[in-house]
């Protein structure tokens, strides 16, 4: 029984956790029909942003979490500009910004690699803190910055699904993953929608790499470790689809802890992520709650 | 006489550059002439590595039999992961066989029973058993050879083999289906031709290549780990390719030697920074990402391919 409501708890801050990367990449996915590769290592960014903060600066991490999102929007942004608007213009095809991402990605984390190295590094936090309340009442285990990131991620992506069915740039960006040609004709403005779609993107991600970097700690491939996971809860929720990102991220989460009591083998808790994602791919390929039209 | 007696850091190299691109033409086999965009050609060079050590080194499989059975069990592996994922979407393919090859690595560090897990596994049946006879009988009649100079030159003569297999298959009446194929799928089903068994059918081959390199890289390293297996090996297979021009075949033998060779394993030779060695290393790949990503934007069709291959590819 314990063991099983510590499962309840750890698939709750997994979950939480994938889901602000997973909606990122999949609003992306929605509006600009790009699989990007390199949004792990835009996590990664996140994290070191994080560590910049808290341990080279001797700051307060609580500022890394305005400071990462900020950083990170800034660098989705740019390689909007930089990278993928000329990509588009020039006509490139699907392989072609396959690639591009691979590069990107690539790119980033040996840049990450080459600024702060490549050993393992950790907040200056006590991250064995755990909730008191929780301990006394249940015997169960609940760090403090488990607790933190499913309540950051409870609040942000209310805030998210706010955004999405009730501002002008909410309804552009559901307008374009819908049908481009459909909500360019209607007047929505794809270039600015794209930018705040990139902006909006890096944001989550940002943040969930300082969450990453609290609860996990901080390396290199970080994100590159975590981004088939987060792809997993994107493509089993329905590529695409913000709610199904959410939905898939939990999904995920439970199932990758649940099913790890069942092997009984921790090792193979990111196996077991990716062969639901195949799984589901094969029957279902758009997805729990995605439109087959996202995926034709 | 001395015959390649001291083959120096360099030959170290050109090893490495005649693995990738045997690594390199298989991928090339896929993406270039099947139009499959296989991001999990690693899973097979992983599999060629351990396949033919397990055999070899465990159950006494001589050498030969041993690296052919690691291509023969890659080529079934690839038609097991073809057989669902072909008919995916191609991004969707792209994220399926990169978690494949992930996970067989996750397999590989999990399973020590067969593995032996991140503390590696030995292959020294090459260097030992054959280096070591070949060295003495020479040297019996007053030659000299490095110890490393055997696999360089036996590297070298497949990488010449696998090209011109490649290059003869693809002029056969199979090649030139394969190809309209990637160029136009429903024609070439409206002719009666099976377009999924063909594309398989590339896989299958491109594994074989993957295979047969993943064994020369067990021999090379005598002791390896799943830590040699990472994602960033089939992206540098992706590099060589699209540098060279899909479709090309030779044009991938000298990117091979050029990026890999040159440019990833030899750089340090040639390319004095004066950074710390991580830090070397670090700017290395950045350069290949950053490589990757301006040969995409401005010249995607490569430096021997013609930009229609490219195009084609994405149909």
């Amino acid at each position: 029984m314990d063991e099983l409501a510590q499962a309840v708890l750890n698939s709750l801050t997994a979950g939480s956790l994938y889901a602000l990367a997973a909606v990122g990449l999949t609003l992306v996915y929605g509006v600009l029909r790009l699989t990007n590769f390199a949004h792990g290592d835009m996590l990664t960014l996140g994290a070191y942003v994080g560590y910049a903060i808290n341990v080279q600066w001797n700051l307060p991490l609580a500022l890394a979490f305005v400071a990462a999102p900020v950083v990170v929007a800034a660098f989705a942004v740019g390689t909007e500009y930089v990278v993928w608007r000329p990509l588009r213009r020039a006509g490139a095809g699907l392989l072609q910004k396959l690639l591009m991402a691979i590069g990107l990605a690539l790119f980033l984390r040996y840049a990450i690699q080459f600024v702060w190295g490549g050993d393992r590094d950790f907040y200056e936090i006590d991250n064995t803190a755990t909730i008191a309340w929780v301990r006394d009442a249940f015997d169960l285990t609940l760090g403090f910055y488990d607790l933190l990131t499913i309540v950051i991620s409870l609040v942000v992506l209310v805030g998210v699904a706010l955004l999405l069915a009730r501002t002008l740039l909410g309804t552009s960006m559901r307008a374009l993953s819908d049908d481009v040609d459909l909500a360019e004709s209607s007047g929505v403005d794809t270039d600015r929608t794209v930018v705040w779609t990139w902006a909006l993107s890096g944001a989550l991600v940002g943040l969930a790499g300082v969450l990453a970097g609290a609860t996990i700690n901080v390396y290199p491939t970080l994100g590159w470790d975590l981004l088939l996971t987060i792809f997993a809860c994107v493509i089993v929720g329905g590529i695409g689809s913000a709610y199904g990102a959410l939905l898939g991220s939990y999904v995920i989460a439970f199932s990758q802890e649940f099913l790890v009591l069942v092997v009984d083998d921790q090792r193979y808790k990111t196996t077991i992520g990716f062969v639901i994602m195949v799984l589901v791919l094969l029957v279902r390929p758009q997805g729990i709650l995605g439109s087959k039209r996202a995926v034709n | 006489m001395e015959l390649l007696a001291e083959i120096g850091p360099w030959g170290a190299v050109a090893t490495v550059a005649g693995i990738y691109a045997i690594f390199a033409m298989g991928l090339q086999v896929q993406v270039g002439h099947g139009g499959v965009d296989n991001f999990g050609q690693v899973a097979f060079f992983l599999i060629g590595a351990y396949a033919s050590t397990i055999l070899v080194e465990q159950h006494g499989m001589g050498l030969v039999a041993g690296t052919l059975a690691g291509m023969a069990i890659a080529m079934v592996a690839a038609v097991i992961v073809a057989l669902p994922t072909l008919r995916l979407r191609g991004d969707f393919l792209a994220i399926t066989t990169l978690a494949f090859g992930e996970i067989l690595r996750n397999v590989a560090v999990n399973e020590r029973g067969l593995t032996k897990g991140s503390a590696g596994i030995d292959a020294f049946t090459f260097r030992i058993d054959i280096v070591r006879e070949l060295r003495r009988s020479l040297r019996d009649q007053d030659i000299l050879v490095d110890r490393l100079a055997p696999l360089l030159i036996l590297t070298w003569v497949l990488v010449l083999v696998v090209a011109l297999v490649t290059w003869l298959l693809l002029r056969t009446p199979w090649g030139r289906v394969l190809r309209a194929v990637r160029e136009d799928d429903a024609a070439v089903r409206a002719l009666g031709k099976n377009a999924f068994a063909y594309r398989a059918q590339a896989m299958a081959l491109g594994a074989a290549w993957a295979a047969l390199a993943g064994t020369l890289y067990a021999w090379n390293q005598v002791h390896f780990s799943p830590s040699g297996f990472e994602p960033i090996v089939t992206f540098a297979g992706f590099v060589i390719i699209i540098a060279a021009g899909l479709g090309t075949i030779w044009g991938t033998v000298l990117m091979a030697i050029l990026i890999q060779g040159v440019l990833i394993e030899g750089s340090r030779y040639w390319l004095d920074t004066g950074l710390p060695n991580a830090q070397e290393a670090s700017l290395r790949y950045m350069v290949v990402g950053l490589a990757l990503m301006l040969i995409v934007r401005f010249r995607p069709q490569g430096l021997f391919g013609s930009r229609a291959e490219m195009a084609a590819a994405d149909e």
